[in-house]
């Protein structure tokens, strides 16, 4: 079966400033990888025309004081934080990029594709119910899973947030829900934006041990993310039996992006996918859905990640996702040797989770 | 100003002059040397522009004769194309950057091990070809330069399209430069014509030699709008060898980008066109009544020995070459050979009628070619359209080589951060780095460049006003916050059609 690629221009139109970093370019460049390799005439992939997010499925998540000022921050412009400001327009960007992860899931669970990635932005994995933050205005993933268990087509979602950043929006919206497990491995919440994501936030109520959260020092490369799925993110998720897997995929891990300090390489990224396929079709009849988040090492690696990231959800052979030479001295400038933390991350997680994972016991 | 056209069918080389509106023309049968031939006896060619339509150099891509080649290429970072030849070190990167230089000592390893010629092609070369030069300054101690083609020579992302086409060069290139050195003799500088219906001078061929791909059914439909101004309808247009479809809207015949060619998916740009196996020259068999798809040489009425389509026209009262050795062989096969000649011929034009069709059903349908004339009322009446048969329709082929444009297309990118623009895979500086051109400012950087490129190559003032743009995009880089440059890419081309020059 084929993999799905959801995008359209539209998603091109969002601009909150002139140099703001979180811009067309990002998709620009990675449709122009694309279309040097060829993939988009590949008979495995489909791309496909995504759909607005209606009013229902928006306020699924978000409370309609927020949209009500959002929508009228649109109409003549606006600012939400230091980062994020509301440009003219910006309603009708937001819902297109909602509607582009609502569009890639239907499209998985209608049998047109075997898996989608939703290559849409603005992105959405720190906007909370209440507010918009940190680039983000609609979280895209949340309106997403939200209308699947809604319209019953799932009972039980895993979320993968691999972005740099600790999706602390997706996690307010399912933080006492313990049908949708989210796992956020993320950049120290000491060392970045927002700050948040450490490894006692373990969700609230009937949700409790179903939000779990590993940060990661700067530096962090293949090995710890290799670590991190091996140890925490495969047996969960095994253990959980979801009927649905979704990545929150920001590329920003990449040791080229500008905004972060990890490392992780293209063909990190492509074997975290691989893994996360492999479970999907052992879980859930492969039923996977991407969506793109952060990750602006536009003139680094972000082209040739998503390739990566695309091509592993093809089942393509990912042998070839590796850095040009003229990237070697930079990760072996940005690369620190974690991974002793990293495993004392794990060890004081499990012990946390212990009673709610019979993995970890 | 005389206009000269040569167009080289499956069987015939046809020679057009058309001076002071004036259309004088001449046939020749094929044969190695024919456009020579032609060119002799137009005569001054010197004085004229002469427009050669041939995509004989291509023939030996049908035969499966265009040698070993051997393909490196320069994959980088991104999916496996190691099927498709040597991946070996050098990579250039979606901005044109390069990120990973070549290793002499591996480049000079492959070239040692030779075929008979050779596709250099890295990943976003279009971009910056400099490697590929690099190594093609290596190659040529070991290859003739007609044996070697690099990709930067094609414009247009896919880098596996890219390859396809940089392989079918390879195998061609020597062909056309022997056919172009030969004609070199007669006109110093002449045109080929494209199969996407416009004309470029010949030493550019030599670059992209899978351009002349489809010219002559090209080259119909130019004729056939030039000869009867209908702008809408399906051309068929029969030869000798094959009948041709090409549909013309508003005047052009319509295009295709990225066609695929000999079982590779390339990146040649061409007229939407399609074909049968049959044509006047084709070989009737007796016992299972079918026409074609073999030509075993002339017809009857031209000193063949045997009957072909064009025979059993005469045996219906037309009038071709020696008519009455047609109906004398026709009846040592059949009494009735009036009525048999009817069903067959009944059944040719069923067959022209069913392709007619692949796209709806034709209003108009113009004929043209050799059998053109007597075949349209058939074809006409069976599809219920409007036919025309024009004047002169058996060389509109050669028509519509003499009197096209030069339409030459330009893929433009100006990175202004980079402080480079590149046009058609050539790099040059620009001074105003980090300033931001409008977009009226971008496309007129564009439109300009072509057109002064198509005057040096000798299109008229007139011929090069009308300039379409086929795409465009810009967008600001940004670093750190800071606008630090600007990226665009504009795709234009003369807008193709008939020369101004030839309709004055």
């Amino acid at each position: 079966m084929k993999t799905g690629i959801v995008y359209h221009d539209y998603y091109l139109k969002h601009e909150q400033s002139p140099t703001h970093p979180e811009r067309r370019e990002r998709l620009e460049y990675t449709m122009d990888q694309l279309r040097e390799e060829g993939i988009l005439e590949d008979p495995d992939i489909e791309v496909i025309c995504p759909r607005k997010a209606t009013m229902e499925e928006v306020l699924s998540v978000h409370t309609a004081r927020y949209i009500e000022r959002l929508k009228n921050m649109s109409e003549k412009g606006g600012v939400i934080d230091f980062d994020t400001s509301v440009p003219v327009g910006l309603y009708d960007s937001a819902v297109w990029s909602a509607g582009g992860a609502l569009t890639a899931a239907e499209s998985v669970f209608n049998g047109r594709v075997k898996n989608a990635f939703a290559l849409i932005r603005p992105p959405g994995h720190h906007a909370k119910p209440d507010n918009g933050a940190g680039f983000c205005y609609l979280n895209n993933m949340a309106i997403m899973v939200k209308s699947l268990i809604k319209r019953k087509m799932i009972k039980r979602a895993a979320i993968l947030d691999w972005d740099a950043h600790h999706g602390d929006g997706t996690q307010a919206v399912f933080y006492d829900n313990p049908d949708v497990l989210y796992i956020s491995i993320h950049q120290d919440g000491r060392t970045l934006y927002p700050g948040t994501g450490f490894i006692d936030e373990i969700g609230a109520g009937k949700g409790r041990g179903y939000n779990i959260c590993i940060p990661v020092l700067p530096g962090a490369s293949d090995d710890v993310f290799r670590l991190v799925l091996d140890e925490v993110y495969i047996p969960v998720v095994e253990e959980f039996k979801p009927d649905f897997i979704a990545i929150s995929a920001g590329q920003d891990n990449h040791f080229t992006d500008p905004l972060t300090n990890l490392a992780l390489t293209a063909r990190g990224y492509a074997e975290m996918m691989k893994d996360a396929v492999i479970l999907s079709d052992k879980l859930c009849n492969g039923r996977l859905v991407t969506i793109l988040e952060g990750g602006y090492g536009v003139e680094g690696g972000l082209p040739y990640v998503n390739l990566g990231i695309i091509a592993a959800m093809a089942g393509m052979d990912i042998s070839n996702i590796r850095e040009p030479k003229i990237y070697e001295d930079v990760l072996k400038r940005r690369r620190r040797d974690v991974i002793d933390s990293a495993e004392e991350t794990v060890r004081r997680l499990k012990s946390i989770l212990k009673d709610y994972w019979a993995c970890f016991r | 100003m005389k206009f000269i056209g040569i167009d080289v069918g499956g069987t015939n080389t046809d020679a057009v002059k058309i001076e002071d509106g004036i259309i004088s023309y001449f046939k020749i049968p094929n044969e190695w040397g024919s456009i020579i031939e032609a060119l002799r006896n137009m005569g001054d060619a010197e004085t004229s522009r002469t427009v050669v339509s041939s995509s004989l150099p291509l023939n030996l891509l049908h035969e499966g004769k265009g040698g070993d080649t051997k393909t490196l290429i320069m994959a980088g970072p991104g999916l496996n194309f190691s099927s498709f030849g040597t991946d070996i070190k050098g990579c250039v990167n979606h901005r044109g950057d390069i990120v990973e230089d070549i290793v002499v000592g591996e480049v000079i390893k492959e070239l040692s091990n030779k075929k008979d010629n050779i596709a250099i092609v890295g990943k976003f070369s279009n971009r910056n070809p400099l490697l590929e030069e690099k190594i093609l300054g290596i190659a040529l101690d070991y290859y003739d330069a007609t044996k070697i083609a690099v990709g930067s020579d094609i414009q247009g992302l896919s880098f596996p399209r890219r390859i396809g086409t940089t392989i079918l060069n390879a195998k061609v290139k020597k062909s056309v430069e022997n056919l172009t050195t030969a004609i070199e003799n007669y006109s110093s500088s002449f045109y080929y014509f494209k199969g996407d219906g416009g004309i470029i001078p010949h030493n550019l061929a030599m670059k992209k030699p899978l351009d002349l791909v489809n010219s002559s059914p090209a080259t119909a439909a130019l004729g056939a709008y030039y000869l009867t101004k209908e702008k809408n309808g399906l051309v068929i247009d029969i030869g000798g060898t094959t009948t041709d479809f090409v549909e013309l809207v508003g005047g052009r015949p319509k295009l295709m980008n990225n066609i695929v060619l000999f079982g590779y998916k390339t990146l040649v740009r061409s007229i939407d066109t399609w074909a049968i196996p049959i044509g006047g020259d084709s070989y009737i068999d007796f016992r299972s009544k079918s026409i074609g798809p073999e030509r075993r040489g002339n017809a009857v009425a031209f000193n063949g020995e045997y009957i072909t389509l064009t025979d059993l026209l005469n045996c219906m009262g037309e009038k071709i070459g020696d008519y009455n050795r047609s109906i004398s062989v026709m009846k040592t096969i059949s009494k009735n050979y009036r009525s048999l000649a009817e069903s067959l011929v009944d059944k040719a034009v069923s067959l022209i009628c069913k392709e007619s069709c692949k796209l709806g059903n034709p209003s108009t349908v113009i004929c043209t070619g050799y059998l053109g004339k007597y075949l349209a009322p058939m074809i006409g009446e069976r599809l219920g359209s409007n036919y025309i048969v024009p004047k002169f329709a058996e060389v509109a082929n050669a028509i519509g080589a003499a009197v096209s444009r030069v339409s030459l297309m330009l893929y433009q990118r100006i990175d202004t951060e980079r402080g480079r623009v590149v046009w058609n895979g050539t790099v040059e500086k620009i001074k105003d780095d980090a300033r931001s051109l409008s977009p009226e400012e971008i496309i007129d950087i564009a439109k300009d460049k072509v057109r002064s490129l198509a005057m040096r190559y000798g299109a008229a003032e007139e011929d090069v006003k009308d300039v379409d743009l086929l795409y465009f995009n810009a967008y600001d880089v940004i670093r750190g916050w800071y606008r630090s440059g600007q990226i665009s890419d504009c795709v234009v081309q003369i807008t193709p059609g008939i020369s101004s020059e030839v309709v004055s």
